[in-house]
């Protein structure tokens, strides 16, 4: 099996080489030294999500985010204690993420994160990380649009999600044959991917309230209200969440207060954001290489239960 | 420096505020941030690629007094998931650089950088701290550093552990795609001798050990096949098949063992390894570290429900976690109040160290013991060897009070003393 692509030849091309062999060992170079991802949002998550996926040699890194650094998100750790305070985020990122691994082409793109005017059609993947339902909602049907994979995310508190829309898509996935010594065999699958919309108007009274997990309740409920993602999030959706209950005729969620206390903070923990760009970036792996099953079609994380629930809503 | 207002808040408002899913006795107050930033201490054991990013984890949650330790140089292979690191600083200490690029991230924090093994250092060093969290890419050093937390425990008289003694681990692992966080509390989960059956014998080697300190064969031999093949054969892929190509990569094994005096490199090995590097990815190396880090937030400041015990990671097939309960070993030579053994009491006290060494759970821990009850030598290498070797022909009932006794047993290889709990007791026919 290669391990290398030679399109990476530099005058100093064999140890350029050899940082990213570990990386390469289980993804296909070719795929991922040519993908073109746009990150739209560069709060803790999206650095975090940058990092990883620049650290594994994609192609090319656009950033999208205008907010100033000296309003960023303190859990954005690629930006410096005393970075200049009147850059935007997304330069600062992108010049760290340059001297990371100079493989990669790192840019940042001039203009708000929510703007319309964004070439996504100049991009293979798309992550909108700004945790604003309103952004993820244009950004996902743009990409439907233009049929681009397409992935979501954000944190808040001591919760996190990450949303999977890849429209149809095809891959391997690797299994060990039978056997104590099993030779490994390679299994074509496919999955059929929801829209956003479609994802916010599953049918929730269908499911015991025990298999309703509150982050996507509290997604839906943030799609629903106008305050969208601001500081009175959490209040807005513990409301929602409660109308939604009365609606279906069930008792009253007790979610909803914790979800409340949740949900207060604007930023995510930092450790959280880690976690959640871990997940996105594996994804991304996956989705770009086409190896490997992603996400289908949330990732649900919240510090008290720990692990995380991977779960599907809406039909494709 | 600047830090955006309310830098904090996120912490606070974890912090400060009674809720629902917390720890048993969790005191909400502005005192456990200062806590964390002025006064609990936590130490970071390897700087490679969980460690920077439990750093940079660690640090953004408010932990303010950091040390890590690692014997490692930076290598270039390290760069794509050590994001602390550049290419300028190949071959500088990683705890070094760890250290002053994680300074230079977060205001109002200290990082103490140590470029040494952990053996190297003693119980004094590792008693300052209040949590201890492993980065580790190998089963020796995970064990040296389980035995080293177990040594500070001690019993009650009635069995049970004295809490103010159980020094929190909490470890972390990834392979590629794949991944665990798990915590141990000495004497309250398992450590990690109570559940070694966790651990199916390695058969692969993390990167950065092949490149920078090779110290096995297997090293040597890895080390031709991912970094010399195809620096030297660049549009020929390596097949094991081909008998050049072996004789090839067996000649560069030889002389990489040669340079670190590594004995063992020969044909029939060079074939059998030459397949399965783990694959190092940041992402997973990021979930795993923050996993951790959330633990060691959760362990000192009880915000929130505690990992009881154990979270495995799998990216490869979907996204799958599980977390598991596992259980202590009762009778777990490194962390319970002594191993229980019975031995006749005519038996001499050379029989029973022929015993010990034979035992299955103490045996592979022991080379060379030293017995005593309390603080009289029952026998006793080194300076009092000749003093108490009469006593290796002595029966038991002439050397202790039974029915039973509980024995400290020491050796080099040891961190700590164990304990065998012994009941003197006539064989039955």
């Amino acid at each position: 099996v290669r391990v290398f692509d030679l399109s990476w030849s530099r005058s100093d091309g064999r140890h350029l080489r050899d940082r990213q062999c570990a990386t390469t060992a289980s993804h296909p170079p070719c795929r991922l030294s040519s993908a073109k991802v746009l990150i739209v949002g560069c709060t803790g998550l999206g650095a975090e999500v940058a990092k990883n996926i620049v650290l594994a040699g994609v192609g090319s890194v656009t950033l999208v985010d205008d907010t100033p650094c000296a309003q960023r998100d303190p859990g954005n750790f690629l930006v410096l204690a005393d970075a200049d305070g009147s850059r935007t985020v997304a330069q600062a990122c992108a010049a760290m993420l340059r001297e990371m691994n100079p493989l990669v082409d790192v840019q940042a793109q001039a203009g708000p994160p929510a703007g319309s005017g964004l070439e996504r059609e100049a991009h293979g993947l798309v992550l909108d990380l700004t945790g604003d339902p309103a952004s993820v909602s244009a950004s996902s049907v743009a990409c439907r649009a233009a049929g681009l994979p397409f992935f979501a995310g954000g944190s808040r508190g001591t919760i996190g999600w990450a949303f999977a829309d890849l429209g149809e898509h095809r891959f391997v996935v690797e299994r060990r044959g039978p056997g104590p010594d099993g030779a490994k065999q390679a299994e074509a699958c496919s999955t059929s991917y929801p829209s956003w919309a479609r994802a916010m108007a599953a049918d929730v009274g269908g499911r015991s309230l025990k298999r309703v997990h509150p982050v996507y309740l509290m997604l839906r409920a943030q799609a629903l209200s106008p305050s969208g993602a601001g500081e009175g999030a959490g209040a807005a959706a513990a409301d929602a969440i409660a109308r939604l209950d009365e609606e279906l005729g069930r008792p009253s969620s007790l979610q909803a207060e914790a979800l409340e206390s949740m949900t207060c903070t604007a930023h995510g923990l930092p450790a959280v954001s880690a976690v959640l760009g871990g997940i996105l970036a594996n994804d991304v792996l996956k989705a770009v290489s086409g190896r490997g099953r992603p996400m289908d079609n949330f990732f649900l994380y919240s510090i008290a239960d720990g692990a995380g629930v991977v779960d599907r809503w809406g039909d494709a | 420096m600047n830090h955006p207002e309310g830098r904090w808040s996120g912490l606070d408002n974890l912090l400060t505020r009674p809720g629902r899913f917390v720890g048993p006795g969790f005191e909400p107050g502005p005192e456990l941030r200062d806590f964390l930033h002025d006064d609990c201490r936590i130490l970071v054991v390897g700087a490679g690629g969980l460690g920077c990013e439990l750093l940079k984890d660690l640090a953004l949650s408010g932990f303010g007094s950091i040390d890590v330790i690692d014997m490692d140089t930076i290598d270039i292979t390290n760069l794509n998931r050590q994001f602390l690191f550049r290419t300028a600083d190949v071959g500088r200490s990683k705890a070094e650089v760890a250290a002053a690029r994680t300074m230079q991230r977060v205001a109002g924090l200290t990082v103490t950088p140590h470029h040494a093994m952990i053996q190297d250092k003693g119980l004094d060093f590792y008693a300052q701290f209040h949590v201890i969290v492993l980065g580790l890419d190998s089963l020796e050093a995970r064990r040296h550093m389980n035995a080293v937390a177990c040594s500070f425990l001690s019993y009650n008289p009635d069995g049970t552990p004295d809490l103010a003694t159980v020094k929190p681990l909490v470890d972390g692992g990834t392979e590629g795609l794949r991944g665990h966080a798990r915590v141990l509390l000495p004497g309250v989960t398992p450590c990690f001798d109570c559940t070694l059956w966790l651990f199916p014998p390695q058969t692969k080697f993390p990167l950065c050990t092949i490149a920078e300190t090779p110290r096995s064969p297997a090293h040597c031999i890895e080390y031709a096949k991912i970094i010399l093949w195809p620096r030297e054969h660049q549009d020929t892929a390596f097949d094991p098949d081909i008998e050049a190509h072996m004789h090839w990569m067996f000649a560069r094994a030889q002389e990489r063992a040669k340079e670190f005096g590594i004995q063992g490199v020969t044909l029939q090995l060079t074939q059998g390894v030459v397949k399965n590097i783990i694959p190092a990815i940041a992402s997973t190396n990021a979930i795993v570290a923050a996993s951790c880090a959330l633990e060691t937030l959760k362990l000192v400041t009880l915000a929130s429900t505690g990992l009881d015990n154990y979270l495995m990671y799998s990216g490869v097939d979907g996204v799958y976690t599980l977390t598991t309960q596992y259980e202590r070993d009762p009778a777990c030579p490194v962390c319970s109040a002594g191993v229980p053994m019975t031995a006749p009491p005519t038996c001499t006290l050379r029989d029973l160290l022929g015993l010990l060494t034979l035992h299955p759970a103490l045996g592979r821990l022991l080379r060379e013991p030293s017995l005593s009850v309390g603080s009289v030598p029952l026998y006793a290498r080194g300076v009092f060897e000749e003093e108490t070797r009469p006593n290796l022909d002595r029966q038991l009932r002439e050397l202790v009070t039974g029915p039973l006794v509980e024995l400290t047993v020491n050796d080099k290889g040891l961190v700590a003393p164990l304990k065998v709990q012994l009941r003197l007791q006539v064989a039955e026919e």
